[in-house]
């Protein structure tokens, strides 16, 4: 009996053992998962042209910005007016660091890298995909140099390299951006021009030109702090040859890429034109009021254009703007806020304000003040379709509009006031660089803010995820919030 | 069926009579909560030393007994033994017992890893067991729901029952690290998702699936807190394990049926909704605007018109401003107006067949138009289950239907369960035993929650942005022969909407459907090698297809819109084990090796139109007007496993207990793809020492440590860096590089625990009490850490921190009192637990875990207590004074301190207490759940007293007078603020307190609304506490005797009623449920904002049991 007993035993032992082997079979050698964890849902490389279409389209959320057309009051709020009243000291930056910046690194890096330069040419030879890509950083980094001042800027975007960069001045920034702009420029050859580029089509010359008016824009902006270096760097850029039409972003009639006033209109009617527009420009028989405003529903005539006296401005700081029927303002015109209507990048208009000013303080640019200041206000009529001569002609040569060398900055601060349009965050540059027209600080302004902004606070992340860099970047700048004066923010 | 059932009567009958020669003792043995029957209870008369098992109906018979005095002895599970006199004649004998179960008793027996049942006192660590009786005291669909309170160191974070079916989470042992993980479900030994659909902050909630299994299909639930009891299942058991047993057939040498139904009716109606006030109608200021009759603007006192500032003598109608959604408006004396309704050509919205255009009635409250929205629910249940065996085979096969109509409008639920189970001996040596389950669940109209959603969601609009005076009524006229109206006119001249459709065009229009098919299962072949040694292969699945689909309707204030998602999930997991078993005299051994291999896919295709509907009310992807959103999506994971187990015991003195695992998972890198992990445990039963013998104090004590890790899961696709599409500009593609930074040089994180517990009964179990204390490390968690966005990332999926929690957990029952008619039992759950960021990456020194809307975060900070609420984004709390007191300036605004720390959300404590209680056939059931402290944000509360809708922006204020009147300087001109001192007698506002720089104190009247509108900015005031006491579950229970269902083919029938969240017994806030604030599944729970409210449910049970 326990002979047989064993034999079971052995019998069973082995049949176990054959489970085993079976099932160590089945589930192969251990640690060898084949391609499983490749992901699917993401492909593992990049094609550039891809990257830059979608940093391109980022520049939208620049110019289609409704916190700077609050501050220069473009708009006024109807029901809920926090905004007006600054409601928000901070505001967030990273965004624009992960999202178009690092797309356009990851450009550069990949038509710098040998390994890659080779493969990424379907975007463009790999120097003009460089340059392209490095134009847009200017871009970009000046709009947050604008508004924030000190921020990353050369330790910036380098991933796990460095997850805690430091600030930079604003002082450095432009340096940098403006001798960005001139290599990146330089940079440009005759290889095949930059593909999913949505605002030149890959024009490169169009890109020299684009770049060139950024260097006049940036060089203008150092006027008061350093006036020396911003007189060559404009004079370069001017001479190397700006732009001959106006950049717009190019907004499509697609709800993906729709103009963000149009959306901000589907279902509320949460802006209205400021009064402190509105009635200047109308006292002024500024027909691009008509442009930019549309008829208040009780004072439309109904004949399908708009008048004058059609327009009707929300008063800025109304105390109770919930009190005013929507029916009897006037809300954005269909040239800013229809679904495919285009918001201007930098103008003709613009730059020929700046290069009157240029002129006024005596730098070489040709031409009078007063020839570019016309010349200005002319194109910005002719930008919001305003092309009859003989109306500005009338506009130019009134009392209040005619250019006066004596006072130049409050002529030309007003008129690049309405040139720059409903660009709130580059209306607002200029507005306090050049502190023209007088603007009255909303009279419920919160925290006590006694001022129109200057400054844009810092993220919360800031604060809390790199915390001595921002330590150091307050006392740099001389504060965090709304109230900081920004460098070239002088006189 | 039932002729089969007479049938099975009459021979039963024929067999009794058959055997009247002898005196036989039997009866049925009852779970005396549940009235459900105890197959395989051990019945025993004492003095005979013979006993017979119950089968599979409960029912025992002993033959042959002599005349005599027994004492009839029954022993069960997981039930305290049974003892009565028992006088025998010479007749036939019935008698029947009811078992008291014993929620922790001396010889219990758990389930853990495996399906393993061990003696309890075998275990070196804590295992809580829930029993179908306590699981299903009251009704509820969601497996997450109905453990609440049940188990010590166990949260269920709620939600509110107006979600018809909507998500719950669960937290063992406090926070789950910094990823908030959510324990493993095994059901029946199969791995269940509990995966959440539910969008993370607005949108619908589609429901945890957890909730897939029928609770009434529940014999017992166990609850592995730690690492040692859940090392076993590998690296998804790091935050736990529930391990579900459901009922079973039973074999059983007689072979016999048992045919059990049971209804249940739930009516539903909503509890809790904030604290309104009804004094001031819609608008921004208290007077009317006025209207010609056909609606042009007059001047404010009705002399002009206001286009062209003509003169007007017309009539003058009142109105209100129909575009502000907020109520400091005009007075509601009953001052004749225009109602919004009014406006309408040619519509009639009263009822009366007359068109209602021009009509003007009173400006009257109606203070409960918010409750009217709601409905009544009404859910109906009705169970079939069958179940039997022979000596070879068991089944149990059961089939329920729940069906719900919600609290809100329109909202339905039909859910179906259908199960299967059974074993089958192939032989002395083979055993085949195999579970299937399905469940069908369909859902209309979930309810859209959280701040704006696009698809309108109502309760925000009527807590945050209302008018007071509506009459909801008039609102279920939305759908006019014009269109859809709504009470937010832009102006009667213009009426569409400017910010809110009407709440009824949200529910009824604006329809979600989803309908859900769930199978699992599983097929298990057994082959006993030798009595005490077998080994099991097993193969089990789980898998889902999941349709949602959600809408905009035409015609509403948004853009139309259709989305359809598909998303299915199939995992399937093949193990093979064999266990070894032996008593040697001394010595208990036990030891299992095994192997398991884990494949998961998942997929989902996700679409929706973009830029409106081509054709009006045509909801299909092909109706869009632009190129149609579209993702699809694919998970693939893979993981190999090989583990082993082994007890020693002596006597029933000290056990140990070892398990080993290995874990290869094809998410991590390649080249390091393996982990392995360890558990040790004793336990150690001192009242088997000789000293306790001679006392009848201390009937049982053990102590316990154990120490042990468990690996945590890793999601795929985290190490390689891609780049991902993004959003076309009209035909042309566009690429990103994401935000998180992938990590290629990941490796798995592994948590260790330590624990010490010890469990006590007294006076033979009559006193129970079992205390545990540890402490969990989490050592370098995956995490998706923030960073500073500058760096080109805003986060980095890294290996980092050093996570401790520590925690004391306890659980007391006593039976106090217990005769043949009497039974009362008590059991109370308390935990507490302090999780602690020992340390988060280098140079990191906080993350944030979540933002809630409007300037609230919640963080980890290092060396601070987990989870702590922060204002962010420009928001403040109060700054406050060295000597007391909230700095504030003479205009009432109050000082803000930025990015202030309020403090941490989690409990000090929470817990449950329970008892049964039982009197001859009646039984009634209760529980109650408390949490002691930690702390939430209401956005409700925050727009509630912004939008002057809350109770507290009316009254009268510290002068007597209605805080909304004109606030009157001494000489009686109106002003914006004055400080009280200086204020009329007779002056309105709001008093506003506080001192200045130097600690001075300060009194202001302000203007409530720019005083709400101010507070907006300072978060800390909209902060509160979390604790609650909850009555959360009656239940009471008769059972018909047996002698008036005698003459019916019935065994057994019981009938209930039962209540649902009966009462919120304590809350420091109110119109709020602090217990039920869940915005969706994705959180941290720590805000509420256009949250459904609270519901109370009352239910009507029917049991049967043929």
């Amino acid at each position: 009996m326990k002979n047989s007993k064993t034999n079971i035993m052995n019998m069973v032992s082995n049949k176990v053992l054959t489970v085993f082997i079976a099932a160590a079979i089945m589930m192969g050698s251990c640690d060898d998962f084949g391609n499983i964890n490749t992901d699917p849902n993401n492909p593992s490389v990049a094609k550039t042209e891809l990257l830059f279409t979608n940093a391109q389209t980022s520049v939208s959320d620049v110019v289609g910005a409704f916190t700077g057309t609050l501050y220069v009051q473009y708009f006024a709020e109807t029901q809920y007016n926090e905004d007006s009243r600054y409601q928000t000291p901070s505001f967030d930056y990273t965004g624009w660091y992960t999202g178009p910046l690092k797309d356009l690194n990851t450009i550069i890096d990949l038509n710098t890298d040998p390994a890659t330069a080779e493969d990424v040419q379907t975007g463009g030879s790999n120097a003009n995909q460089i340059a392209a890509a490095r134009i847009m950083k200017v871009y970009f980094f000046q709009m947050i140099a604008d508004r924030w001042g000190v921020v990353p800027y050369t330790e910036a975007l380098q991933g796990s390299e460095n997850f805690r960069p430091a600030f930079d001045s604003q002082e450095t920034i432009y340096t940098d951006l403006i001798s960005e702009l001139s290599s990146a420029t330089d940079q440009i050859g005759n290889g095949t021009g930059v593909t999913g580029d949505i605002f030149f089509g890959g024009d490169m010359n169009e890109w020299k030109k684009f770049a060139n008016s950024l260097r006049m824009r940036l060089a203008l902006r150092l006027a008061d702090v350093a006036p020396s270096a911003a007189k060559s760097a404009f004079e370069d850029a001017y001479s190397d040859g700006m732009i001959t039409n106006d950049i717009f972003y190019p907004y499509l009639n697609e709800s993906a890429n729709q103009n963000p006033w149009f959306e901000r209109f589907i279902t509320r009617t949460d802006y209205g034109i400021s009064a402190t527009i509105a009635d200047t420009m109308k006292a002024l028989q500024d027909r691009r009021v008509l442009a930019f405003a549309d008829p208040a529903q009780n004072a439309d005539n109904a004949d399908g254009t708009t008048q004058f006296n059609e327009v009707i401005g929300l008063e800025y700081g109304a105390s109770e703007p919930g009190d005013i029927p929507n029916a009897t303002i006037s809300f954005p015109g269909q040239a800013v806020r229809a679904q495919d209507a285009p918001l201007p990048i930098i103008t003709l208009a613009e730059l020929h304000l700046a290069l009157a000013e240029a002129a006024q303080r005596g730098w070489s640019v040709g031409g009078t003040a007063e020839s570019h200041y016309v010349a200005g206000i002319q194109a910005s009529w002719n930008q919001w379709g305003m092309t009859d001569v003989a109306n500005q002609t009338a506009y130019v040569n009134q009392p209040g509009v005619s250019y006066d060398a004596n006072n130049w900055e409050a002529l030309i601060g007003f008129q690049k006031w309405v040139a720059l349009f409903p660009n709130g965050y580059e209306g607002w540059s200029e507005w306090r660089r050049l502190d023209y027209p007088a603007l009255e600080v909303h009279p419920d302004a919160f925290n006590s803010l006694t001022e129109i902004p200057t400054s844009h606070g810092y993220p919360t992340s800031a604060a809390t995820l790199n915390e001595e860099n921002y330590n150091a970047a307050v006392s740099t700048r001389g504060g965090d919030g709304l109230s900081v004066k920004l460098w070239w923010d002088a006189n | 069926m039932v002729k089969k059932l007479l049938t099975l009567l009459c021979s039963s009958f024929f067999f009794a009579a058959g055997v009247t020669a002898q005196v036989t003792v039997q009866g049925t043995v009852l779970d005396a909560v549940t009235g459900e029957p105890l197959p395989a209870a051990n019945v025993v008369l004492d003095e005979l030393q013979r006993g017979a098992p119950a089968d599979a109906d409960g029912n025992y018979e002993i033959r042959n007994v002599p005349v005599g005095t027994y004492t009839i002895i029954v022993t069960y599970v997981g039930y305290n033994q049974y003892e009565q006199e028992l006088e025998v004649g010479n007749q036939n004998v019935t008698f029947n017992i009811s078992m008291q179960p014993s929620t922790v008793g001396l010889d219990d027996v758990v389930i853990t890893a495996f399906g393993i049942s061990r003696d309890e006192k075998s275990i070196g660590y804590a295992v809580q067991s829930v029993g179908s009786g306590d699981i299903t005291r009251v009704t509820e669909e969601n497996l997450v729901g109905a453990l609440s309170g049940k188990v010590a160191g166990v949260q269920v974070i709620g939600n509110s029952g107006a979600n018809l079916g909507g998500s719950q989470k669960i937290r063992i042992r406090g926070s789950n690290g910094l990823a908030d993980g959510q324990p493993l479900f095994i059901i029946d030994g199969v791995p269940v998702s509990n995966r959440s659909f539910s969008q993370a902050t607005r949108g619908r909630d589609f429901g945890n699936l957890v909730s897939d299994l029928n609770l009434q299909n529940v014999e017992n639930i166990s609850v592995l807190k730690g690492a040692a009891a859940s090392a076993l299942y590998g690296n998804r058991a790091s935050n736990g394990v529930i391990i579900i047993t459901t009922k079973r057939g039973n074999t059983s040498d007689r072979p016999s049926m048992t045919v059990e139904y049971s209804n249940n009716t739930q009516i539903q109606n909503v509890d809790i909704l904030p604290n309104y006030q009804n004094q001031y109608a819609g608008g921004y200021n208290q007077s009317f605007l006025k209207y010609t009759p056909d609606g042009r603007a007059l001047s404010a006192d009705g002399s002009t018109l206001q286009s062209d500032g003509s003169a007007y003598n017309g009539e003058v109608h009142n109105a209100l401003n129909y575009a502000a959604d907020e109520s400091w408006g005009p007075k509601m004396d009953g001052t004749l107006y225009r109602p919004w309704w009014s406006w309408f050509p040619g519509a009639d919205f009263d009822g009366d067949g007359a068109d209602d255009y021009g009509k003007l009635i009173p400006l009257e409250s109606n203070p409960d138009n918010v409750r009217n929205f709601f409905e009544t629910g009404v859910s109906v249940s009705n169970a079939l289950a069958i179940s039997g065996g022979n000596s070879v085979a068991s089944y149990r096969v059961s089939l329920r239907n729940v069906a719900q109509s919600g609290v809100m409008p329109n909202s339905e639920l039909d859910k179906t369960y259908l199960s299967f189970s059974g074993a089958l001996s192939h032989s002395d040596k083979f055993t085949s035993r195999v579970s299937a389950n399905y469940t069908n669940s369909q859902t209309q109209g979930r309810p859209a929650l959280g701040y704006s959603p696009a698809q309108g969601n109502p309760v925000q609009s009527f807590n945050q942005w209302f008018q007071r005076q509506l009459d909801i009524d008039k609102l279920k006229k939305y759908n006019q022969p014009s269109g859809y109206v709504s009470w937010n006119l832009r102006s009667p001249t213009n009426t569409r909407p400017l910010y809110w459709d009407s709440p009824y065009f949200s529910t009824n229009e604006n329809v979600s459907l989803d309908d859900r098919n769930r199978l699992f299962g599983k097929y298990g072949l057994n082959y006993k090698v030798l009595p005490n040694w077998d080994v099991t292969a097993d193969i089990s699945l789980d898998t889902y297809d999941f349709v949602t689909e959600d809408r905009i309707a035409t015609g509403g204030l948004e853009q139309d819109w259709y989305e359809v998602a598909k998303r299915s999930r199939r995992e399937i997991n093949y193990g093979v084990n064999t266990q070894y078993q032996q008593d040697f005299d001394d010595i208990y051994v036990q030891a299992l090796l095994g192997g398991n291999l884990r494949t998961e896919d998942y997929n989902s295709v996700i679409n929706s139109t973009s830029g409106g509907l081509s054709i009006p009310d045509f909801y299909n992807i092909e109706a869009s007007t632009d190129r149609p959103n579209t993702t699809s999506y694919k998970e693939e994971v893979e993981v190999r496993s090989l583990f082993g187990t082994a007890t020693i015991g002596y006597r029933d003195l000290i056990y140990l207990d070892g398990s080993v695992r290995t874990d290869w998972s094809s998410a991590l890198p390649s080249s390091d793809n393996a982990y392995s992990y360890y558990g040790l445990s004793a336990s150690f039963v001192f009242t088997e020492l000789g000293f306790f013998d001679n006392q009848d104090i201390l009937s049982f004590g053990k102590l316990r440590a154990s120490m042990a890790q468990v690996g945590d899961e890793i999601s795929p696709y985290l190490i390689s860096p891609t780049y991902n599409p993004a959003a076309n500009y009209g035909s042309s593609p566009a690429q990103t590089v994401p935000n998180t930074l992938a990590n290629p040089e990941l490796t798995a994180a592994v948590s260790s625990d330590i624990e010490f517990g010890t469990e006590l009964r007294f006076f033979n179990g009559d006193v129970r009490l079992d205390l545990n204390y540890y402490q969990s490390i989490r050592d370098n968690e995956i995490l998706n850490l923030d960073v500073p966005g500058t760096s080109g990332y805003s986060a980095a999926t890294i290996n980092a921190g050093e996570f401790e929690t520590t925690g004391f957990e306890t659980q007391l029952g006593v039976t106090a009192f217990q005769n043949k008619d009497w039974y009362v039992d008590f059991n109370l759950n308390w935990a507490t637990s302090e999780s602690v960021v020992n340390e988060l990456s280098d140079g990191l020194t906080r993350r944030v875990l979540e933002s809630a809307y409007f300037g609230v975060q919640l963080v980890a900070t290092e060396g601070e207590e987990w989870g702590q609420a922060i204002t962010s984004g420009g928001y403040g709390g109060y700054t406050e004074h060295e000597n007391g007191g909230n700095i504030m300036n003479t205009a009432g605004e109050y000082q803000l301190t930025l990015n202030k720390d309020l403090g941490t959300i989690s409990p000090d404590y929470n817990g449950g207490f329970s008892s049964n209680i039982k009197y001859k056939n009646f039984s009634l059931g209760f529980l109650i759940d408390f949490q002691k402290g930690g702390q939430f944000y209401s956005i409700s509360k925050m727009f509630n007293a912004y939008s002057g809708l809350g109770k507290s922006t009316v009254g009268d204020n510290i002068l007597g007078n209605p805080l909304r009147d004109p606030i009157l300087d001494a000489s009686g001109s109106q002003v914006g603020y004055i400080a009280l001192a200086d204020a009329a007698p007779n002056s309105g506002g709001y008093l506003v307190e506080g001192v200045d720089a130097n600690g001075n104190e300060l009194q202001v009247l302000k203007d409530p609304l720019t005083h709400f509108a101010n507070m907006f900015s300072n978060k800390e005031a909209w902060l509160y506490d979390a604790s609650f006491i909850k009555l959360r579950e009656v239940n009471l229970t008769y059972a018909i005797p047996s002698s008036l269902i005698e003459s019916l083919p019935i065994s057994r029938a019981s009938v209930g009623v039962e209540i649902r969240n009966a009462l919120l017994l304590y809350s420091s806030v109110s119109g709020v449920d602090p217990s039920a604030i869940q915005n969706g599944a994705t959180g941290f729970s720590f805000w509420e904002g256009g949250g459904l409210p609270g519901t109370r449910s009352v239910g009507f049970n029917v049991n049967v049991t043929f």
